[in-house]
């Protein structure tokens, strides 16, 4: 076996070893390994063919809903030698805008159906079309210039940008190399695996980190991705349904999604059998969800995993043990081999034999990003040097994230530092919201905590703008997923003796 | 009840017109996060509980569907 520099050599190797075996399926449409190959490397050829002629390579941002054509733009992206930006396409448009400025140069790719989408956030700018670009490269596959866009690519070289909330309102653009992706796959394949006949049920949007798992251990295993309609997870029916029709054994989602078929008693109705794996992570599992699956599924493997972005994919595992009780939080376990993680409180490296004392974690190694795309000073601060003692002249990423260890070894995750939230498997920062409200007009104050008993986002605020019409504004400004869930128009938001918001008694009041 | 409903509905989900609009699932209108606020949302307020035959894209595709849904469920909790 030759030696695999980036993702693409797992996918020409699918190509030699399974070219007539499904990789990627949608509800009423699949594509076979051969012909996700052969379909990516047309479009690289025409991204290669339309890009500018100095040969500088701008990343392509991905416009598009989970489906085959973003699977093969992401491929086409790769293979022409340059990176992608998957965006979400209920992005609104000053969002769409804070991305673009950061990025400086980009060409933005889009496919007939979601160019309605671009179109109606109201971008006005230049755009590529993915049929479009197919339909100009077909028999185009093997040419020359693709074979030297692959050539270029070394390890170190960028792969993707995936941007998440910042706290002062513009968002952070995860840089990741592809050595850290190839060093993820390695990671999940050792320790937790994929088999080739496995169907993996995609539920995360391709915009965010958590998809990595479905789309590279699929090429890594020859798997097929199999990628579940938006609606399915609005009723629990039918996403069983689903599942059982299209034979899914391995399923990687939010606690969100095991909670609402937990939630609607939805497994007496439909018991899937072809159920293999099951794995969590985004957020916290809650332990009634978790026994309510184990009563229906009891011998299968369930997984939950830790990271955020910025470690690429997840730095922790943990395979849950059927037999034993848990109290309190299934733990997050403990780093992948070829990853270092400690907890840090302050200066000081907690010992692991310093139980159940609370630290940040702090992750070095292969899996780190590569910083906050053209964002110097937010990259200093989260990525630091690593005390000389555990590397020489490294970084180590600090999460923000608490934890502890166990008795076992394991980390247990115990919150947040900061004000950010998990909101439905989503990283969010409350910051983020609170700038949105405090831009609108006829707004004095506000305050947005997090219920986490309900998942909720609770907004307080001050001001003459009515609760409905708060609404709407913020529909222009924030993503679906950060819009409030409940609004309370307040006459006084509490204050700290020293005139500061008084944030910690508006949490207590929610959870 | 079905202006007891809508009233409900569009506090939940401002955006949207829930008068006129007939096909809020086909058209995409309500995600999995909006679908699973209004059901919060009327469970509190009619101290009803759903279950996984009612949560379906065919009962909540448009206000008369919702207001009849609410309504078998409230028949459902008297017998």
């Amino acid at each position: 076996m030759s030696r695999k520099v980036s993702v693409i050599d797992y996918l020409e190797e699918n190509y030699l070893n399974i070219p007539d075996k499904t990789a990627v399926s949608e509800e009423s449409e699949s594509i076979t390994w051969l012909e996700l190959r052969n379909r990516s490397r047309e479009l690289a050829y025409s991204l290669i063919s339309t890009s500018d002629p100095s040969g500088k390579k701008v990343p392509v941002v991905i416009f598009m809903d989970r489906s085959i054509s973003h699977v093969v733009s992401i491929y086409g992206t790769l293979y022409s030698g340059s990176f992608y930006v998957p965006v979400d396409v209920s992005t609104p448009v000053e969002r769409l805008n804070s991305i673009l400025e950061t990025l400086q140069e980009y060409r933005i790719l889009t496919n007939r159906k979601d160019e309605k989408k671009l179109l109606k956030s109201g971008y006005s700018g230049e755009y590529l079309v993915y049929e479009d670009l197919i339909g100009k490269a077909v028999g185009k596959a093997e040419s020359p210039e693709i074979h030297a866009a692959v050539n270029s690519i070394m390890d170190s070289s960028l792969m993707y940008i995936i941007f998440t909330s910042g706290s002062t309102g513009v968002p952070k653009g995860v840089a990741v190399r592809h050595r850290s992706v190839m060093d993820y796959i390695s990671s999940f394949m050792d320790e937790v695996g994929m088999r080739g006949d496995d169907v993996c049920g995609n539920q995360a949007p391709f915009y965010s980190d958590m998809s990595l798992k479905d789309l590279y251990m699929t090429l890594a295993s020859g798997a097929e991705l199999c990628i579940i309609p938006a609606k399915c997870f609005s009723f629990p029916l039918k996403l069983l349904q689903y599942i059982d029709e299209k034979k899914i054994t391995y399923c990687m989602w939010v606690p969100t999604v095991y909670r609402i078929i937990a939630q609607f008693k939805s497994l007496g109705k439909l018991r899937p059998d072809s159920i293999r794996t099951l794995c969590f992570s985004g957020e916290s599992m809650q332990l009634p969800v978790f026994e309510y699956w184990k009563g229906f599924y009891p011998d299968i493997d369930y997984w939950q995993f830790y990271g955020p972005s910025e470690i690429t994919g997840s730095c922790s595992y943990y395979k849950v043990d059927n037999k034993r009780n848990y109290d309190g939080l299934i733990p997050i376990g403990k780093p992948y081999r070829n990853t270092g993680m400690i907890l840090v409180d302050g200066e000081e490296i907690i010992p692991q034999s310093d139980r159940s004392r609370k630290g940040e974690i702090c992750v070095y190694g292969t899996c780190l990003a590569a910083g906050y795309y053209n964002n110097p000073e937010k990259t200093e601060m989260a990525f630091t040097d690593l005390p000389s003692e555990l590397g020489y002249g490294e970084k180590m990423y600090h999460t923000g994230d608490l934890a502890f260890w166990d008795e076992d070894g394991n980390l247990v995750f115990s919150g947040r530092m900061d004000y950010q939230v998990k909101h439905m498997g989503k990283r969010i920062e409350l910051g983020e919201i609170e700038n949105a409200v405090d831009s609108l007009d006829d707004i004095d104050a506000c305050c947005c905590v997090h219920n986490k008993n309900k998942d909720a986002l609770v907004l307080y605020y001050i001001g003459s703008l009515s609760e409905k019409d708060l609404m709407r504004a913020l529909d222009s400004k924030l993503p679906p997923y950060m819009i409030p869930t409940v609004v309370n128009k307040v006459e006084t938001l509490p204050q700290l003796p020293n005139g500061k918001l008084d944030r910690k008694t508006l949490e207590k009041e929610n959870n | 009840m079905r202006d007891e409903i809508l009233k409900l509905l569009e506090e939940t989900c401002p955006t949207i017109d829930f008068e006129n609009e007939d096909a809020l699932i086909d058209d995409g209108l309500l995600d999995s996060y909006a679908v699973l606020s209004i059901i919060g949302a009327i469970s509190e307020k009619y101290d009803i509980e759903f279950e996984a035959d009612d949560v379906l894209p065919e009962t909540f595709n448009n206000l008369d569907c919702i207001t009849k849904l609410v309504q078998e469920i409230l028949e459902r909790k008297t017998m």
